[in-house]
């Protein structure tokens, strides 16, 4: 594009660049919907370290993790050797494997790298950040005394370059204008546009204002914030990239009310509470307008950031030299020689941001190289078919969730003949749900899915009048306890009573439940509620219901990947999860992914009436899947910080149950949680004792009752992997809470549509949970939300942290200080021609596999070889050798030519 | 003379297990010794509960409307200036020191959770411990001279907690601005302490009962009131309040929902006997009072932030108080008082949750609209009433200005001494790096 661009060329060019500056802000939810994404999406056609660099220099983060992280690492031994070795290798060589050095130091690794005599390394060793002084400086920030100086470096990620007074300004001003009902005045612009609420206070002005409030009102733009825009963009005379570039920066300055604004822009479901005329186009023009008023020139903010780039050895030629001299153990080699030369590139190429990557990248594969061995030495599949000829008690499809990984672990643990199945969290249904109590309907499928329909759920009959004035008082003393005379009376009548409550729920949250559960007893529980599956069309509602024929699409294609097994239990549990928490912002982040968030029961109860429904059975039958009558769907809801289980069934569905599968499956989940509840009690507890069963049982009850607790639960902390297969690869292998687990069996899927479905639905979402864990913990204070301790709920919307400022994208320090930032590793038990062809076909997927967003590999035929995507095609990183065939193992095989 | 039965009277138990509690917990923290943050918190548990007991005990034994007196002696002895160690406790003062000392364990208890695996819990307790000792100090005190340690007690952990979050930029200048903002008004309780001092005899209590009418009654009668406002955020200290949530939740909650802003109108009941005969000051107070509960209650309306506009709703309740004080409802006060720190406490704590409330439908947005009428209004009141912009174009260019010149001035002398120590090998030359 030539330089000096036509007005209107400018104004043909804006929309474009428009869109690709909207793509390239946070595209964070308000917390209320809450979804995990990948933060960087928007990048992710970019190839990974590249599109993480830029990136990070727009959102100011650290990127990797400094030094002494990996360090740590390497102190605990989770970072291998080997893994380093290969990393450093490829950084320095390119490609090919690296030679075995016998060596497990640091010093000696790089050595044997660099070819340098791994000889008397102790002065290579100094000039390295000192280890010990590295694990030792790794102290939290709050834990500094108050008498000793702040810590160093740059504390915060946003260094505005706007004046503190301004940037503090802007936020607020943003803040009051898209607010969704905290304050008690609505703001009475929010319909006008940002510009008019800016020109409407700029004429309020009084006696004592900004001096740059006047002169700011007097040049905002009057005939719409484009031809301002544009004129800005001819005035500045920078070309399209270098524009967009310019907004972007601006735009970073407020970077999560800039998406915030964004999202309630093209997004109306967003501003649920009050409508906000939200344009974009209006807070860049006031942008460029501030940056004018304060005399920054645009070029000035054009600049590249000096790089961070230090070098890690900073050293004068003779002090080489006489390093090398040490190294080669004698007299210190001449000006020119070739070893001289060669070290000294290799010292300039490990800057330290290098150094970091380095580092980074064998701390992943030290990571995914563990998960492979596991994988491939369990050889579960060995006794698949064995298995299969068992007559299963219980059948559970549970959500494919991470977290759902130990809960089937110790179902199947403490009941030999239960079966468990990973299913997408949502059942196949893609409804929106509307509670008796919710004022708004939820969307309970992936956020990715359109909803078809509306399912609403009837309260039975009214709540009593004591019960509806309570919920009215209730309603009221939010505002009133905030207002003048409200304040008074709510203090002298209310206020001891608020305090009691939270006195005996910070005290006590356990006995606070009893007496919570006490209450609600005595209150007359209504009568299960119902709600109506039937097709219709309701002139307001929209569509409504699924016909019979949808209703047994929908479970076929979650029974589908059951389908290879014999027989049914008389018991088919469709377990959905949520997460509950008090007094948590971030609560949807920790429910069901696949329910966008929210809880998956109401999945749960549809599923089990549609595949409960006789006719449905009958239609079941034509696709092939024969569920018999003594066979009953009982829905469930596993609470995966309380471990409980909550029974979703009406009574006379459970009473169609045989009395003694009832009593199995009860004993049986009994054990499982709590066995579950031990196992997470590790991440949580002191754990210098294994705490006994009803000890953490107890205990992740309080924690997830208790409203002062920051972490309810860990959420997805730690998950890197993803396996599509059957359940046997990974039956009774600990996979330690890290792994998304589908079920998938490629003998009944002739012509891959299921696996299809399951790695377009699934494998967009295991990208986004892991890489909104992955950016946050790498640097939690650029891309995350920072401590969760200081944070402050502003407008409905979000949180910021401290008083005033910009709101928080990405999740809490709290949430992920436990996860190891490694980017996902997806199995699929199935052809490699196949899993390739189909990932590739998929536009998102073929760019996160290719730029090295996540990794992809396969497992072979009964897990005999695993095998890695590379861009120059499939390697295989780990093989059994064959072995004299099992029994099960050849009828599995011979079973498969017949099929 | 101090008898050995001394040591039994409540007022002093109650200040003895503070001021031990403080002592031990700043003395093992300074030595560095390590001990587990959990046995700190169930140290600082323990002692709050005795001190809830004690205090409970007293408000029992004191319903008779009496008080409990007791003079240890002399504690501080400047020139003519004589102070004695001696405390008083009326009904009203131990009816504070429960709710104070409720409100301190369930706060304690939060934050053990919160606060359980983040750095600082340790110092977190020993501001808090600080603020119990200024609590039970001020309640306690006979005379001003005592009232004030408690007051900058109280004051510098309310500072250290804004800065919790040492490392984070806002918190720092925020902590700042609330200093100030206590030097400037705990000035009039100095004053005040110092012209009340030559009316003070040995055996009385004149911050209960003065002898006789006083000098310069009138003029102590106002600073003290001076010298209340910046602890409860009124005129004109209303804008460093809202500013001052950057430290964790239950620090928030227990200092601005409770503990620390009703010391203000607690310390004014208290010594009522020394501005309430001066109708001159009642009408400053009610003036002060009601502007104040009127502007933050306006200002907080527009405030779209759970913990900032908690704060406005804190300062125009405490306007209320100043109001009914200065019109003589002194039981209103006192029951208003109580409530207000219950709810408030409770309010803060449950901060984190309003979004959760509002989407389960519990609580239902405010849809009140603006008017016309009322649109000025509302950008007035978004404006916060050019109160801070004032403060920015007057008193913060003059501050800044000393400030600057103070720097300039230590920077002078330090480089001066630098200089002259400055050893010749430790001079680096650019080329050496």
């Amino acid at each position: 594009m030539s330089p000096n661009l036509t007005p209107l060329q400018r104004e043909a060019a804006w929309p474009q660049l428009l869109s690709e500056i909207r793509g390239f802000l946070p595209q964070q939810n308000p917390l209320a919907s809450f979804l995990h994404n990948n933060m960087l999406m928007a990048w992710e056609k970019d190839e990974f370290w590249a599109g993480v660099k830029d990136a990070a220099a727009l959102h100011g983060a650290e990127v990797p993790r400094p030094i002494r992280f990996y360090f740590k690492a390497w102190e605990k031994g989770t970072l291998s050797p080997a893994a380093l070795r290969q990393s450093l290798w490829d950084e320095l060589e390119g490609r090919g494997p690296c030679p075995s050095v016998g060596t497990r130091s640091f010093e000696g690794i790089y050595a044997a790298v660099t070819r340098a005599p791994a000889a008397p390394l102790s002065t290579l060793g100094q000039m390295l950040p000192h280890r010990a002084a590295a694990v030792g400086a790794e102290r939290s920030e709050t834990e500094t005394w108050v008498f000793s100086r702040p810590p160093e470096g740059p504390p915060e990620a946003a260094a505005p370059f706007f004046p503190p007074e301004v940037w503090h300004w802007l936020c607020r001003l943003l803040e009051s204008f898209l607010d969704q009902g905290l304050s008690l005045w609505a703001n009475p612009y929010q319909g006008e546009g940002l510009l008019a609420f800016v020109r409407a206070w700029g004429r309020s002005a009084w006696v004592f204002d900004a001096p740059w409030q006047r002169e700011l009102v007097e040049s905002l733009p009057r005939d719409g914030a484009r031809a301002f825009i544009l004129e800005k963009w001819e005035a500045s005379g920078l070309k399209a990239e270098a524009f967009k570039k310019l907004c972007l920066r601006l735009l970073y300055q407020v970077k999560g009310w800039a998406g915030m604004l964004q999202k309630c822009e093209s997004e109306p479901g967003v501003r649920v509470f009050r409508p906000v005329k939200a344009e974009l186009e209006e807070l860049l023009a006031l942008l460029l307008l501030l940056i004018d008023k304060l005399g920054i020139a645009p070029q000035s903010l054009m600049k590249e950031e000096a790089p961070r780039r230090k070098q890690l050895f900073q050293l004068r030629p003779d002090a080489l030299r006489s390093v090398l001299g040490q190294l080669l153990r004698g007299s210190a080699p001449k000006e020119g020689s070739q070893d001289l030369e060669r070290f000294a590139a290799a010292l300039k190429v490990l800057d330290e941001a290098t150094m970091q990557k380095v580092w980074h990248v064998a701390y992943e594969a030290s990571f995914h190289r563990a998960s492979l061995l596991r994988l491939g030495q369990h050889q579960g599949a060995r006794f698949a078919a064995q298995r299969e000829e068992l007559a299963p008690s219980l059948q559970m499809l549970c959500c494919m969730d991470d977290r759902e990984e130990s809960f089937r672990r110790h179902i199947e643990e403490v009941e030999p003949t239960a079966f468990t199945y990973g299913v997408l969290g949502n059942f196949g249904i893609d409804m929106r749900f509307q509670g008796p109590r919710h004022p708004r309907p939820r969307q309970q499928c992936p956020p990715v899915v359109q909803p078809r329909r509306l399912i609403r759920e009837l309260a039975p009959g009214s709540a009593s009048r004591a019960g509806l004035l309570m919920q009215r008082l209730r309603s009221a003393s939010f505002a009133s306890s905030r207002s003048l005379v409200g304040g008074l009376l709510a203090s002298v009548s209310w206020g001891p009573l608020a305090f009691g409550a939270i006195f005996l729920e910070v005290l006590h949250p356990r006995l606070n439940e009893r007496l919570r559960r006490v209450r609600a007893a005595a209150d007359k529980a209504p009568a299960a509620t119902s709600f109506s599956l039937s097709r219709e069309d309701h002139p307001n509602l929209g569509p409504l219901g699924y016909s019979l024929e949808e209703q047994a699409a929908i479970v076929a294609s979650v029974l589908a990947p059951l389908l290879p097994c014999r027989s049914w239990a008389p018991v088919l549990v469709a377990m959905a999860h949520e997460s509950s928490s008090r007094n948590n912002p971030f609560r949807q982040a920790y429910g069901c992914g696949a329910c966008s968030g929210n809880s998956g029961a109401p999945n749960a109860r549809v599923f089990a009436a549609m595949a409960n429904h006789p006719e449905v059975r009958e239609l079941l039958r034509r696709h092939g899947i024969d569920l018999p009558d003594s066979t009953r769907v009982i829905p469930a809801v596993h609470d995966t910080s309380r471990d409980l289980v909550r029974y979703l069934g009406t009574d006379e569905a459970q009473g169609a149950v045989a009395p003694a599968s009832l009593a199995l499956l009860e004993s049986t989940l009994d054990r499982a949680l709590r066995r579950n509840a031990q196992e997470r009690c590790r991440r949580f507890l002191d754990q210098s004792r294994m705490p006994s069963l009803s000890e953490s049982w107890k205990h992740v009850q309080t924690r997830a009752l208790s409203p002062a607790e920051v972490r309810p639960e860990y959420g997805h902390a730690g998950t890197y992997l993803a396996v599509f297969g059957r359940r046997e690869l990974t039956r009774g292998l600990s996979l330690d809470r890290r792994a998304f687990l589908v079920s998938y069996d490629q003998r009944s899927d002739g012509d891959g549509k299921v696996l299809e479905g399951l790695l377009h639905g699934a494998m967009p979402v295991v990208a986004n949970i892991t890489l909104d864990y992955f950016f946050s913990a790498l640097d939690h204070k650029g891309f995350g939300a920072a401590s969760k301790l200081p944070l402050n709920v502003s407008g409905l919307l979000g949180v910021l942290t401290g008083a005033q400022g910009d709101l928080r994208i990405g999740l809490t320090q709290q949430m992920v200080e436990v996860h190891e930032p490694v980017r996902a590793l997806v199995l699929v038990e199935a052809e490699p021609e196949r899993v390739e062809s189909l990932v590739m076909r998929h536009p998102r997927l073929e760019r996160l596999v290719t730029r090295g967003w996540m990794r992809l590999g396969v497992i072979e035929e009964n897990g005999s070889a695993i095998r890695l995507w590379t861009a120059a095609g499939w390697k295989t990183e780990f093989s059994i050798p064959k072995r004299p065939a099992a029994r099960g193992e050849k009828k599995t095989k011979t079973e498969a030519e017949a099929s | 003379m101090m008898h050995l039965t001394a040591f039994f009277h409540p007022a002093v138990l109650l200040a003895g297990v503070s001021l031990f509690t403080s002592l031990f917990l700043g003395l093992w923290l300074l030595s560095g010794r390590p001990w587990k943050e959990r046995t700190l918190g169930l140290f600082f548990e323990g002692a709050l509960l005795l001190e809830l007991g004690l205090s409970l005990m007293t408000l029992i034994a004191l319903q008779g409307g009496q008080r409990f007196q007791i003079n240890l002696g002399p504690w501080l002895s400047v020139g003519h200036f004589h102070f004695d160690l001696a405390l008083s406790l009326s009904w009203m003062d131990a009816s504070y020191l429960v709710l104070a000392h409720l409100v301190l364990w369930t706060v304690q208890r939060f934050s053990s959770r919160y606060l359980a695996q983040e750095g600082g819990y340790a110092r977190f307790i020993l501001l808090l411990s600080f603020l119990e000792l200024g609590n039970v100090l001020i309640a306690s005190a006979a005379h001003l001279g005592l009232v004030i340690v408690g007051w900058e007690l109280v004051g510098l952990a309310s500072c250290l907690l804004i800065a919790f979050f040492v490392a984070h930029q806002a918190a720092r200048s925020q902590s700042l601005l609330a200093f100030c903002s206590y030097r400037l008004a705990d000035l009039g309780l100095l004053l005040a302490a110092v012209l009340l001092q030559p009316h003070m005899q040995t055996e009385e209590f004149v911050l209960i009962r003065p002898m006789g009418p006083l000098a310069s009654g009138e003029l102590i009668g106002l600073l003290i009131i001076v010298g209340t406002l910046a602890k409860a955020g009124q005129f004109p200290f209303i804008s460093w309040m809202p500013r001052a949530m950057e430290g964790p939740t239950p620090s928030s909650a227990v200092f601005y929902g409770a503990l620390s802003v009703h010391l203000a109108p607690l310390l004014l009941l208290r010594c009522e006997a020394l501005w309430a005969p001066y109708p001159r000051l009642c009408w400053l107070l009610a003036l002060i009072g009601g502007g104040t509960a009127l502007l933050s209650t306006l200002i907080g309306a527009t405030r779209s932030s759970s913990k900032p506009q908690l704060a406005y709703a804190v300062m125009s309740q405490i306007g209320l108080m100043y109001l009914s004080l200065a019109l003589g409802g002194r039981t209103l006060v006192l029951i208003h008082m109580l409530g207000h720190a219950l709810l408030r406490s409770a309010q803060f704590l449950n901060a984190a949750s309003l979004i959760e409330e509002f989407h389960e439908g519990r609580y239902l947005p405010t849809a009140a609209k603006v008017g016309l009428v009322w649109r000025r209004l509302y950008l007035h009141a978004w404006n916060g009433f050019y109160w801070e912009a004032l403060l920015q174009r007057s008193l913060f260019k003059l501050l800044g200005g000393s400030s600057r010149l103070a720097y300039g001035l230590v920077q002078t002398l330090r480089s001066r001494r630098k200089f002259a120590w400055k050893e010749p090998h430790l001079i680096l030359k650019e080329e050496d790096l």
